[in-house]
């Protein structure tokens, strides 16, 4: 998503620093300049006229009368596809409330403006707003090659390869009855993996691991249907299975809850082994081609990629992963269930909150 | 098929006796309004035989004698039955499915949900597993929330241990809204009472995440305890039963919110990977106590 800071203070700007190095945003700063009687700067006249997708203004209060500043707020808010917060280093404003009323999204008071923003609070803020069905190409869903790459693309498209050049957005797939093979879709995508498989052969008999697998699969597609989801790749011990994005996200984290809640229940009453089983499972929303079930061994996809990544080499046995992108859209109780764990390959993960006696 | 499997499995005298296990009095002579001296044809004997079970209602129990006489034999001798297998197929058409375990016929909960499960008696002692089940305070709830609310909610509770129950061949006996006794009877009927009760609490769980209408989380008490019950279809004169009676305790005065607590009857029959989920208590009470409860890690 582009995030636009209008101030000509270099120091506001800083405040941005760590979201500058996420992939989720376009950061640019623009100048504010030649404020008129009714708020208008240029630099924010001719932003506001272009802003066809969605974007995150933050307009710094330094170069307004609080009077102007609150008609700017209007007038921005007023396009539905820009949400506008507020940077208030020096502590102009006094009518905060006002702002708010005028359609602000977010204010920055000067104790806020001593630390540099955080990724989550700008989440939170398009959550807040109602913008979390709104995906752009590289919203949480692109991390460092494939950035290159993407911007590598549009140059030789002839495009700008600057920072806060558009890039055409990937439609999120809403319902599987709209969906066409070999077009681009942004995706939830959900990994699963059975733990410990390379010693399962050692334990079991080899029908028996062919019987558990199947059995195991049947289940995931059991589990995974409530939410729409779709099983996609099956590699014998594991797969990817595809869920419309766009919706409310607890409909695809809670049958993945269940599914994990619910590891004892499905080792005796369906595995038909004598075996504790523990899976392993990362929701990740990511763009990929879509190809059927079968079709799927060509598809080049840094999505796929990176959650294939996160799945083997990050996600610990017996867990559940969601990614930042999902909490910060997930309603307080559900992300209640879950706890900050790290990062890996730029990407912030959140793991399940597992119960004691798991 | 009945008929022709008696005549070509056994003899008359055999015939009766078997039909003397389901209706103890049973005289074929004088359904025949013959004299004792008199020897009645097989098939004509059979025939006779088959058509007083089926007016009994008894022919899922005949069958279940037949299939025992066959596997585990009838007083101290194996009779290879003819078309046995024909036979529980056609019971199963109608709607029932043999429960090997307990080597009796049951209704099939995908066709029909009977409280008996088609096959107890009334008056007969049967060992049983039962799972009560009570929202937690539910007084306070009802005050604090409008009605609509309350009552959607209980339809939804009620949705979801239902829901449970059909899986694991599980009947609803008794639901006052605010809680309810189910009962298990047939195979591993401890582990399905256990096994519904972890479901119901982690669903309930999860409902009180995204769905719940209510001002705060719905929160239930489960206990399962097994013992001998006499079958009534009048569910207050099970009030009676010592098994009812302490699972009443055993809910209301040992469990704790979101919690299901079990006996040591239940834990031993338990398959390990359940049985590890619970912790012992250190109440005093006539049973062990074994609790758990889905706390998530901090």
């Amino acid at each position: 998503m582009d995030l636009v800071i209008f101030s000509n203070n270099r120091n506001i700007v800083k405040l941005f620093k760590r979201v500058e190095g996420s992939c989720a945003w376009n950061v640019s700063q623009a100048s504010v300049s030649g404020v008129s009687s009714s708020g208008f700067s240029i630099g924010i006249k001719k932003r506001l006229a272009m802003a066809d997708s969605a974007e995150l203004w933050y307009i710094d209060a330094a170069s307004f009368t609080e009077k102007k500043l609150q008609s700017a707020i209007t007038a921005v808010a007023s396009k539905r596809t820009v949400i506008v917060g507020v940077i208030d280093a020096k502590g102009i404003v006094v009518d905060i409330g006002a702002l708010f009323s005028a359609g602000a999204g977010d204010y920055l008071g000067p104790k806020l403006c001593k630390t540099p923003v955080r990724e989550s609070r700008l989440f939170s803020v398009i959550a807040w707003k109602g913008f979390e069905g709104t995906v752009p190409a590289k919203a949480g869903l692109y991390t460092g090659r494939k950035k290159a790459a993407a911007l590598q693309n549009a140059m030789k498209a002839g495009k700008s390869g600057k920072r806060g050049a558009r890039q055409p957005a990937i439609p999120a797939l809403s319902d599987w009855a709209s969906l066409q093979s070999d077009r681009e879709y942004v995706f939830t995508m959900m990994y699963i993996e059975l733990d410990g498989y390379r010693n399962l052969g050692q334990r079991v008999h080899e029908a028996a691991v062919e019987r558990l697998l199947a059995i195991f699969q049947k289940v995931v597609e059991q589990y995974t249907s409530p939410g729409k989801g779709r099983l996609w790749i099956w590699n014998d011990f594991g797969g990817i299975v595809l869920f419309p994005y766009g919706g409310k996200p607890e409909n695809v984290i809670i049958p993945c809850m269940r599914l994990m809640l619910s590891r004892r229940l499905v080792s005796v009453e369906q595995s038909g082994q004598k075996l504790l089983l523990s899976y392993r499972i990362v929701l990740y929303p990511g763009s990929t081609v879509y190809r059927e079930r079968g079709k799927t061994g060509r598809i080049i996809s840094d999505a796929v990629n990176s959650l294939s990544h996160i799945g083997q080499k990050y996600a610990k046995p017996g867990n559940m992963y969601i990614t930042q992108d999902l909490y910060a859209r997930s309603t307080q109780s559900v992300r209640e269930g879950f706890k900050e764990t790290g990062t890996y390959e730029g990407t912030v993960l959140y793991r399940m909150r597992l119960p004691i006696k798991y | 098929m009945a008929v022709r499997a008696l005549c070509e499995s056994m003899a008359v005298k055999l015939m009766v006796q078997l039909a003397q296990e389901l209706i103890p009095d049973y005289d074929l002579h004088k359904r025949f309004g013959s004299r004792e001296s008199i020897s009645i044809p097989t098939a004509n004997a059979a025939k006779q035989i088959i058509d007083d079970i089926c007016a009994g209602e008894l022919f899922p129990q005949f069958v279940q004698l037949l299939v025992r006489a066959q596997d585990t034999g009838f007083r101290g001798r194996k009779y290879p039955i003819a078309y046995l297998s024909h036979l529980i197929h056609g019971i199963g058409s109608a709607g029932y499915i043999y429960d090997r375990e307990n080597g009796m016929f049951i209704e099939d909960s995908s066709v029909r949900t009977s409280p008996n499960w088609g096959v107890l008696r009334e008056g007969m002692d049967y060992d049983m597993t039962f799972l009560r089940f009570d929202i937690a305070g539910n007084t306070r709830l009802v005050r604090s929330n409008p009605r609509q609310k309350v009552e959607k909610t209980y339809q939804d509770l009620f949705r979801v241990v239902n829901a449970s129950l059909a899986r694991r061949n599980g009947r609803m006996w008794n639901f006052q809204g605010d809680g309810g006794l189910a009962a298990f009877c047939f195979s591993r009927k401890d582990m399905q009472a256990t096994t519904c009760a972890v479901d119901v609490l982690h669903e309930l769980f999860l409902y009180n995440k995204v769905s719940c209408i209510l001002s705060k989380p719905l929160s239930v008490r489960f206990a399962i305890h097994s013992g001998r019950c006499i079958y009534n279809s009048n569910t207050e004169s099970l009030k009676k039963n010592d098994v009812i009676k302490e699972i009443g305790d055993i809910e209301a005065k040992y469990t704790g919110l979101d919690s299901i607590t079990i006996t040591s009857k239940v834990h031993v029959c338990l398959d390990k990977r359940i049985s590890d989920m619970f912790a012992l208590g250190r109440e005093k009470y006539i049973h062990n106590l074994y609790h758990y409860n889905l706390c998530l890690e901090s």
